[in-house]
């Protein structure tokens, strides 16, 4: 099924996101969270009755309003560097040690102690050898000032070490930034994609545009804040701990109904609010019409959803 | 009556004498009464001495090179390894600063500007402007929150007074610069006192304490170290107080000698460092007002506490007000 066009007197009468459909001058200036549903319906419905073109058209009554939510899980890990970030990485970081001072043994081994016995006895001998012989070495306090620093500390004591000691000093091995969920493409676990920014999508059970983010209509009186606060518990369970980051919409999109359809509206127009989840999972509920859901990165989006939708979400996600 | 010869140089410099016109017409008739040629060009003794052998043509490339760049002499390689805390906040705290501290259809809103005399009296010329209403200095606009304003973290200032530099010994400041640079990792100056405190036995310029400024990388490691290692492990920390803040988007806190003890530079060799003193920090944001400075170091990790106060930050009503001039009218 084809997304019908939208005639051009609803699409782009004003430039504001939020001016779309509430830019009446009784809540001017106020955020659209605190617009209640009812304010914004009467007026889309007198703006659009001034439009000469549109009011000829007997079917046209209004839009929906409806709450979307864009809930996303943050990057967990750092992104992957590339080939040459890590040669720039690596450039600076030999130059750094190549320019940096001369290790202050006398001051973390004052002399005459036994470590700085136990410390110099490990060090490398040092005699510019291993340069060009045309070179003049330029040796001081044990290095040769022309290259960097090599510091081998003494082993330690393994008789004297406690338990403690030995949990600071034990080698720290990093788990494996590609997990179980990536191996075996779980799209439905949110551990997949650490270094990437997930964002959730359902599926509900129709012909076309069958995935999509979440979204609800905003009810009669309603914020949509607390519209999408609803959403949530209803179709995905209590079992997540989110947040909303704020009141603001981050994206807006909207869509014709099909006339053979017979809905009371003309078409649809979505808010979505952007949340960040924290904990737990999401689980469908039963009849709330999800089929099925996906934690997805920005890349992995437009092969589930519709061109047109994805013109009008993809500015609102992270590229990361 | 003969006129005295003309006596200027014709070198071309500039001398008061008796000008060439007035010799022709002859209007002045009396001699002058002293020196008929003095320099009006003031000496110029050069207090800064030039090593003119490095203007040579040699050293051009040298002198040309900026310090960014890898080939100068002067370059500290400092990007050395991916930043955690910058890459958190280039990612996931800008989008989400933007989105929540965006104000529909903002507008500027100005600071409070110096007032201009009502020019009843003729002493209002020149007169200097008067201070602003209920400020004794100038407070900046606050501008509308856009994508290339968003707040972040800028520089971190930490700060020392050694008590002991007073009480004993100006050397007493030298281990606690040693130390400031352990834990900053860049080279602390030293502070002088401003003033004579006979009570104190403070006198004018003696060495009190130290500072350093850190930026880019330093400061995220720095930041890191303080949020995750240092600051948590304070007895009886619950977070820094939201009275903080110097209402232009600047935290700033302090940290007692047995905090300072807990960072892991010193904490590794407690023996090195028998006298420590506390620590001033001071976090540089880039935010407009102290609010959105704490919402962005929270981001970053840093608790507050406290009822949040909320100076120099627009009422609803200040934002109606700028808006009914505008001819924009609220209806409830």
């Amino acid at each position: 099924m084809a997304l019908r066009r939208v005639s051009r007197p609803l699409r782009s009468r004003s430039t504001g996101l939020v001016e779309q459909v509430a830019r009446p001058s009784c809540i001017y200036g106020r955020s659209i969270g605190t617009a209640t549903a009812e304010e914004v319906k009467t007026e889309t419905v007198s703006s659009v009755l001034t439009t000469p073109s549109v009011a000829e058209s007997p079917a046209l009554e209004a839009f929906k309003i409806m709450s979307g939510l864009i809930l996303c899980r943050q990057p967990i890990v750092t992104p992957e560097l590339t080939p040459f970030e890590r040669a720039y990485y690596n450039y600076q970081s030999e130059l750094r040690k190549r320019l940096m001072w001369t290790f202050p043994k006398w001051f973390y081994y004052p002399e005459g102690t036994l470590a700085e016995r136990q410390f110099s006895a490990v060090q490398p001998v040092v005699d510019g050898k291993d340069r060009d012989e045309f070179e003049k070495p330029d040796i001081m306090f044990n290095r040769d000032r022309r290259s960097k620093q090599e510091i081998v500390f003494p082993e330690r004591d393994v008789e004297r070490e406690t338990e403690e000691s030995a949990k600071i000093y034990a080698k720290i091995e990093p788990r494996s930034r590609i997990t179980e969920a990536d191996q075996n493409n779980d799209v439905r676990s949110l551990e997949r994609k650490l270094d990437r920014t997930l964002y959730l999508l359902v599926k509900k059970d129709r012909q076309a545009n069958e995935w999509k983010f979440p979204a609800a209509e905003v009810l009669n009186g309603e914020t949509l804040a607390a519209a999408a606060e609803r959403l949530l518990l209803t179709t995905g369970g209590p079992n997540m701990n989110t947040w909303l980051v704020s009141n603001t919409p981050a994206a807006y999109h909207h869509y014709p109904y099909n006339p053979e359809d017979k809905e009371p509206y003309t078409g649809a127009k979505v808010f979505y609010l952007k949340s960040r989840i924290f904990a737990g999972t999401y689980v469908p509920q039963k009849e709330s019409g999800v089929i099925d859901y996906a934690w997805l990165t920005k890349d992995e989006i437009p092969d589930y959803v519709h061109k047109g939708y994805w013109a009008s979400m993809a500015a609102a996600l992270s590229k990361q | 009556m003969a006129t005295r010869p003309y006596l200027r140089p014709r070198g071309g410099s500039t001398y008061l004498c008796s000008f060439p016109h007035q010799q022709h017409h002859a209007i002045h008739t009396s001699p002058p009464l002293s020196k008929n040629s003095i320099s009006i060009v003031h000496p110029v003794h050069h207090r800064i001495r030039y090593k003119k052998n490095q203007l040579q043509p040699a050293y051009k490339d040298i002198l040309n090179t900026p310090k960014w760049d890898p080939r100068s002499h002067l370059f500290k390689p400092q990007y050395t390894q991916q930043s955690r805390v910058e890459e958190h906040y280039n990612t996931t705290v800008v989008p989400d600063l933007l989105l929540a501290n965006f104000v529909h259809n903002e507008a500027v809103i100005p600071g409070r500007k110096r007032q201009e005399w009502d020019g009843s009296s003729p002493y209002h010329i020149n007169r200097p402007r008067r201070s602003p209403a209920g400020s004794a200095v100038e407070t900046p606009d606050i501008k509308p929150r856009m994508f290339n304003n968003v707040p972040g973290l800028n520089a971190i200032w930490v700060h020392t007074f050694v008590r002991d530099a007073v009480k004993v010994n100006q050397e007493r400041t030298l281990p606690t610069m040693v130390l400031m640079q352990q834990i900053t990792g860049k080279k602390p100056r030293p502070v002088y006192s401003k003033s004579t405190v006979m009570s104190w036995r403070l006198r004018k310029n003696m060495m009190v304490g130290a500072k350093v400024k850190i930026e880019g990388p330093d400061m995220y490691q720095f930041f890191a170290t303080l949020v995750e290692i240092v600051l948590p492990r304070i007895k009886d920390f619950k977070g820094i107080e939201n009275t903080s803040g110097d209402m232009f988007g600047n935290i700033s806190f302090g940290l007692e000698p047995a905090d300072v003890k807990l960072f892991p530079e010193v904490e590794g060799n407690p023996e090195l460092w028998p006298n420590i003193a506390g620590l001033h920090i001071t976090l540089v944001t880039s935010a407009q007002t102290d609010p959105e400075a704490r919402t962005m170091l929270s981001a970053l990790g840093l608790p507050f506490v406290g009822k949040e106060r909320l100076h120099n930050v627009p009422s609803f009503e200040a934002l109606e007000a700028i808006d009914r001039k505008k001819g924009i009218v609220y209806s409830y």
